[in-house]
């Protein structure tokens, strides 16, 4: 059981901290630039377009037999409605599926790949399912946490046979967290109390036994793993956690595009795993680590399978990173409609 | 004045609207989008069967609408960006579909540029959203 075909998605635009600088005096999270969905895109169409990427990448039938669709975002186009529901059918898969939404917590892309891993591994052989994650987080134009919040969409298809990524096992991990970024109901914007330190040591805690417990399960050493996908915790304080845990810096710099995109929220995790797998090789190890404020963390393993020689890749994160279009910080508000 | 599409209406065509499902003409093969009576290709037939088309194509012909000049159910489109494209764009299985070009600044348009199909917003109506294909550069 892994992983069959996955796709990756930024939208065109995107902005540079030179931007914020030049707005406020400073920006307030450690990125180079990050992504803007145009104003004419949502989770929904990121998503189906992270979907189309991945489906592009493997024979044509394989849709026909897919027998769950997860959808996965902080900011889901309706508050209430089958999201799932409209990407099946945006996706061509056909009527007779398991559709699921899962939202409200950035670890939410994660929560959706082990449920549809669930389900493909109770149907049993040739049944596959798609994982579609897409986030675009916002906050108020006047809280620093808004100058790190940016957007992009990854899917992955799960299934039992042409793996090239087999998922070897998950652990998940979960406290009462007050305070760390929040959405209340009804708002369109997080909002985060701002007690840094307070809420590293939370994440530490949280994160830290999702990870050990993994480790535990499987048997390994952090040495074992080749890549490691870290989320975006006040930027870079999981790389604090990930040196204690015994991981270094080689493991996870491939799969840190936060300074590149932003905080992609949901599709986080997800879209550093498809900017490992842009590049992976036969025998190597992936962990993902997922976290949720609030608070959740799951960690899964992954191994490449030799399968990954033949697999025709979708459009690498990279090269989306080379491209796009900058755009100034008042262009930026406009497209937001945070003017 | 608006083109006001009811939900009913819109939820009929959705598979037009997301999927670029054509009819394909049983008898010359002809695609014809959006579905109609008769085949635009042979101007005779009326057995179809539906097909999903590639969402490749090249642009034919397109305009740049100004601020002023967008519907109001693209107004909040148009005062954001300033300005958008419209393009005919000749598809790959032959019919010729009228939407917008996104993804690209309207100086860099050109007359039989390759595009690509994407789903995005077209406009928002009653609360429910309005998904629909607009195209992009291709560089595959």
């Amino acid at each position: 059981m892994g992983i069959v075909a996955y796709g990756s998605y930024l939208p065109a635009c995107k902005i540079s901290a030179e931007e914020y600088k030049r707005a406020w005096g400073a920006c307030a999270a450690p990125i180079r630039e990050k992504r803007v969905p145009d104003i004419d895109e949502d989770t929904f169409t990121m998503s189906v377009e992270a979907g189309r990427r991945a489906l592009s990448s493997c024979p044509a039938d394989l849709v026909d037999h897919i027998a769950a669709v997860a959808f996965a975002s902080t900011v889901p186009p309706y508050e209430e409605k089958c999201i799932a529901g409209g990407l099946a059918f945006a996706l061509g898969v056909s009527g007779a599926v398991y559709a699921a939404d899962h939202t409200s917590s950035t670890k939410a892309g994660v929560e959706a790949l082990v449920n549809v891993w669930n389900c493909v591994a109770q149907r049993g052989a040739g049944g596959l399912g798609l994982v579609l994650c897409a986030d675009a987080p916002l906050a108020d134009a006047k809280d620093p946490l808004e100058h790190g919040l940016g957007a992009g969409a990854a899917a992955v298809l799960v299934g039992s046979e042409s793996v090239i990524a087999e998922l070897e096992g998950h652990a998940g991990s979960a406290m009462e967290v007050l305070g760390e970024r929040f959405r209340v109901r009804g708002s369109s914007v997080s909002v985060d109390m701002g007690v840094r330190e307070y809420m590293v040591q939370a994440f530490e805690r949280v994160a830290g036994a999702a990870v050990s417990s993994l480790l535990s399960i499987l048997g390994r050493k952090p040495s074992e793993y080749d890549f490691l996908v870290l989320p975006p915790h006040y930027g870079r304080s999981a790389f604090g956690l990930a040196r204690r845990l015994g991981f270094a810096e080689a493991q996870w710099r491939d799969a840190w595009i936060y300074d590149r995109t932003g905080d992609v929220g949901a599709a986080g995790p997800l879209l550093g795993l498809a900017a490992v797998l842009d590049i992976a090789e036969p025998g190597q190890r992936v962990m993902v680590l997922a976290y949720g404020s609030g608070a959740g963390a799951h960690a899964v393993s992954l191994a490449v399978t030799e399968r990954m020689r033949c697999y025709s890749r979708p459009p690498s994160l990279r090269d989306q990173l080379e491209q796009g279009k900058a755009i100034d910080y008042l262009a930026y508000l406009k497209i937001r409609q945070m003017l | 004045m608006g083109a006001h599409i009811p939900v009913p209406v819109y939820q009929r065509s959705l598979a037009q609207r997301y999927l670029l499902v054509g009819w394909k003409c049983e008898e010359c093969g002809a695609v014809t989008f959006p579905p109609k009576g008769v085949c635009m290709g042979c101007l005779r037939s009326t057995r179809f069967s539906p097909v999903r088309m590639s969402g490749r194509g090249e642009l034919y012909s397109y305009t740049v609408i100004a601020g002023g000049g967008a519907p109001p159910e693209f107004s909040g489109q148009a005062r954001a960006k300033g300005r958008y494209v419209v393009g005919l764009v000749q598809l790959a299985e032959g019919p010729r579909v009228i939407a917008q070009v996104v993804d690209v600044e309207p100086d860099e348009v050109h007359v039989g540029m390759p595009l690509r199909v994407v789903l995005r917003r077209i406009y928002e109506e009653e609360g429910v959203v309005r998904y629909g294909f607009k195209f992009r550069p291709d560089s595959a």
